[in-house]
């Protein structure tokens, strides 16, 4: 008897409660322009200062950090050796990419501003592939900026707060890159189907050259959110598929989520 | 303020700290752990539904606050766990395998009704593996943790049982 009182006591205060909810996700289904979001960017930026206060803190992260920048650098250095070498012999293909894309006025990231900022916190989600910058809407990044590495393609900012900003991954089971292989030519979209997972490639017909290696860049085509010639992801196998008339393509991104420290936020807008 | 909210507040806000600074960076097969979900079920079976829906509410609404799906999504998943596991567990003995299987079913419901949201809302996109990795994992995580946790706060006021003659 008690029992059933006390549960008819508190069942008005969950129904309240539901709504209340269902309420706030009404309002605050318009993202950065929902009127909730300014209360939101301030309790981001308050644990924002309190979670770089704690890092600072934080006794055991230097040595580990030093350690991984030593390994980091040693392997740079490598690379950076072989980069040298590539980059001559591309110079030339880097001359008629400008000219032709100046020629089809596509829009592309050489000459746009960009923040830089560091990534504070990768994932963190069960359900979306996110990351964390270190920067915000105070140093001028806006909702749908692209985000790259020197690499390629990061993703696109998806939330802002004054100091830290949220970056939708490539990777993400939401995400669809507009993308154009560059040696075969052919234009399909690059689908994210979670974190750590390989991308699909889609649209692409049976005849289709694409052969696995091959990179493919952001077409920049109209109504595509990034502007063109962004690496994005490399082909990892090609097959003729099995239910309809297109190919079966698997893509790895061009950028290692696991070692990303620093990117770029490009201020363009789509 | 009287001592049970400033002390279910602390709770909450700690537990948003470990969830940033740890749980956000770690992951078990793959899968984040949620410290709030667990303080949210440890109050739910230590102090009744009532306080389990409170709590829920306020710890999901923080915990909005740090994801990119609407606000209110996991305060709505939160409330209705700690509610469903309050209501339970008030009529239910206090053992310790009681209280695992509350933590477990709080979990799922959890889960399952922040994706049912985000999916409708957010437009989340989950695979039906996915969710049940994340459900299990979390689900065997607070399964063990939780009844562990609760017993030390034991804040139930007593169920005043009428004697039938």
């Amino acid at each position: 008897m008690a029992l059933a009182r006390r549960t008819a006591r508190t069942r008005p205060l969950i129904v309240l409660l539901v709504l209340v909810s269902i309420t706030l996700v009404a309002i605050d289904q318009s993202g950065d322009d929902s009127p909730l979001h300014p209360i939101r960017s301030a309790f981001r930026d308050t644990f924002a200062a309190v979670g770089d206060g704690a890092d600072n803190l934080w006794p055991f992260g230097d040595g580990e950090a030093v350690r991984r920048l030593q390994a980091e650098n040693d392997q740079l250095r490598a690379q950076l050796g072989e980069a040298n070498g590539r980059l001559a012999a591309m110079a030339d293909t880097e001359r008629e990419r400008r000219e032709l894309t100046a020629l089809l006025e596509l829009p592309t990231i050489d000459n746009a501003p960009k923040v830089i900022a560091s990534v504070v916190k990768l994932g963190g989600s069960n359900f979306q592939a996110t990351a964390e910058l270190s920067k915000g809407s105070d140093s001028g990044i806006e909702v749908g900026m692209p985000v790259v590495t020197g690499e390629g393609l990061v993703g696109r900012v998806i939330q802002t707060s004054s100091t830290r900003s949220t970056v939708l991954l490539v990777t993400d089971a939401t995400s669809n890159v507009s993308v154009r292989y560059v040696d075969a030519g052919d234009v399909g979209v690059a689908a994210g189907t979670g974190e750590g997972r390989e991308l699909r490639g889609e649209l692409i017909e049976l005849s289709s050259a694409i052969k696995a290696g091959e990179v493919a860049v952001t077409s920049g085509l109209d109504g595509s959110l990034f502007p063109s010639g962004i690496p994005v992801v490399r082909v990892a196998s090609t097959a003729a598929g099995r239910q309809d008339l297109r190919r079966d393509v698997r893509l790895e991104p061009i950028v290692d989520f696991d070692k990303l420290d620093n990117v770029a936020v490009v201020q363009w807008r789509a | 303020m009287s001592r049970p909210v400033v002390r279910f507040a602390l709770l909450v806000l700690g537990a948003q700290v470990v969830q940033q600074a740890v749980f956000s960076q770690t992951a078990i097969l793959g899968v984040h752990l949620n410290a709030l979900l667990t303080v949210v079920l440890c109050i739910a079976i230590a102090g009744g539904s009532q306080r389990g829906a409170i709590v829920g509410f306020s710890a999901g609404l923080l915990h909005d606050v740090f994801l990119t799906t609407p606000l209110g999504a996991s305060a709505l998943a939160y409330a209705i766990a700690g509610y469903v596991v309050g209501v339970i567990s008030d009529g239910a003995d206090e053992l310790l395998w009681v209280s695992a299987a509350l933590a477990a079913l709080g979990s799922v419901v959890a889960v399952g009704t922040y994706l049912i949201v985000g999916a409708r809302v957010a437009q989340l996109v989950v695979s039906f593996g996915d969710l049940t990795k994340a459900a299990v994992v979390i689900a065997v995580v607070n399964a063990l943790v939780v009844p562990l946790i609760a017993r030390r706060f034991r804040i139930r006021e007593p169920i005043r049982r009428e004697v039938v003659w």
